[in-house]
C-alpha cells in the first residue's frame, strides 16, 4: 500500500476527512518556522537575541502547541530580512476549492501529481509563510552544502 | 523522490499504515500531522530534514542503520522508524512517545523488521 492509498483509506473516514481540511494552523505554523530558521542558517538562540527574546521562547513558537501572533512573526521577519505573507481563506485558492469538492484527487496517483503536491505544501507551508527577498522560487536549494550525515544511504 | 513503503507482516498486514488508521479513528488531528509529516520526508531531501530536525538518525552501533520521523501532534509525540534502502524509504514501526527516554523494545522491534528486510533480499 502507497502513501496515497493510505491518504484515501483515511479520508473515507468523515472524521479524518473534516480535520484533513479543517488543518492545525498552530502546527503548520510552528513547522514553518524551524523549515525558515534552518534555511537562514539561524540558531534559536541567534534568533532570540536578533529579536530581543529569550531562546525558550523560540522552542515555544516551534513546539506547535499554540499559534504563535502576528507580532512574533512580523518581528521575526524583520531579523531575516523579509516579510510575512498574509493568510488567505481556502475558498480564494482555486485548486482548493476544486479540491474541497473532489477530495480524492489527492489520493489519485495518476491525476495531475503537480496540482496535488503543490495545494498539499502550499496547504502545509502556506498558511502563513515568510518570503525571503531576492529569491526566485520558493524552494530554495540551499540544503547542498548541508554535511550529510554520516550514513544517508546504506544500499547494498 | 523517495519511495515510502511500509514493512509488512507475512500476512501482509502495513504495521504502520495500520497503527495510523487506528489512530485516525479515535484522534483524526493528530493522524492528519502525521499524514503530513509522511508527505514531507517523501517530498523534501533528507538533508534538509535532520538539519530541521524532523528525522533524526538513531544513536549506537546496534541502531545506526535506522531513522527515526518526529510527528510532534496535539496530544502526543509519534515517532516512526524507518531504513533505507536505495531510494526506498522502508517505515518499519511506530509508536507513541511517551517518556523522555526511547524504550528499547521499541528501538528492537524496529532493528529486527530491518534485519528482516535485509535477509529478504
Amino acid at each position: 500500500m502507497s502513501l496515497n492509498e493510505l491518504k484515501e483509506r483515511l479520508l473515507k473516514n468523515p472524521r479524518f476527512q473534516k480535520a484533513y481540511f479543517k488543518r492545525d494552523l498552530a502546527y503548520a505554523v510552528s513547522r514553518m518556522l524551524i523549515e525558515a530558521r534552518v534555511q537562514k542558517g539561524f540558531t534559536q538562540e541567534k534568533l532570540a537575541s536578533a529579536i530581543g527574546t529569550t531562546q525558550s521562547s523560540i522552542a515555544r513558537a516551534e513546539r506547535s502547541k499554540h499559534a504563535v501572533s502576528f507580532d512574533f512573526l512580523e518581528k521575526i521577519a524583520k531579523a531575516y530580512k523579509t516579510y510575512v505573507i498574509p493568510p488567505r481563506f481556502a475558498f480564494m485558492d482555486k485548486i482548493m476549492a476544486v479540491e474541497l469538492r473532489n477530495p480524492t484527487i489527492i489520493a489519485q496517483p495518476n491525476s495531475s501529481p503537480t496540482v496535488a503536491q503543490d495545494t498539499v505544501s502550499r496547504r502545509i507551508e502556506g498558511a502563513f509563510s515568510l518570503a525571503f527577498i531576492g529569491d526566485t522560487s520558493p524552494q530554495m536549494e540551499t540544503y547542498t552544502t548541508v554535511q550529510p550525515a554520516r550514513e544517508l544511504v546504506h544500499a547494498k | 523522490m523517495p519511495e515510502i513503503k511500509p514493512y509488512t507482516s507475512t500476512s501482509g498486514r502495513p504495521y504502520v499504515y495500520d497503527d495510523i488508521e487506528k489512530i485516525a479513528k479515535t484522534d483524526p488531528e493528530s493522524a492528519v500531522a502525521i499524514t503530513d509529516d509522511l508527505d514531507m520526508l517523501q517530498r523534501d531531501p533528507l538533508a534538509k530534514l535532520l538539519t530541521a530536525k524532523v528525522v533524526k538518525q538513531l544513536k549506537g552501533k546496534r541502531y545506526k542503520a535506522l531513522y527515526e520521523l518526529i510527528s510532534e501532534c496535539k496530544n502526543f509525540g509519534y515517532r516512526i522508524f524507518f531504513s533505507i534502502a536505495g531510494s526506498t524509504y522502508w517505515l518499519l514501526h511506530s509508536f507513541k512517545k511517551k517518556g523522555n527516554r526511547t524504550p528499547t523494545k521499541e528501538l528492537e522491534t524496529a532493528k529486527n523488521r530491518s534485519d528482516d528486510l535485509k535477509n529478504q533480499k
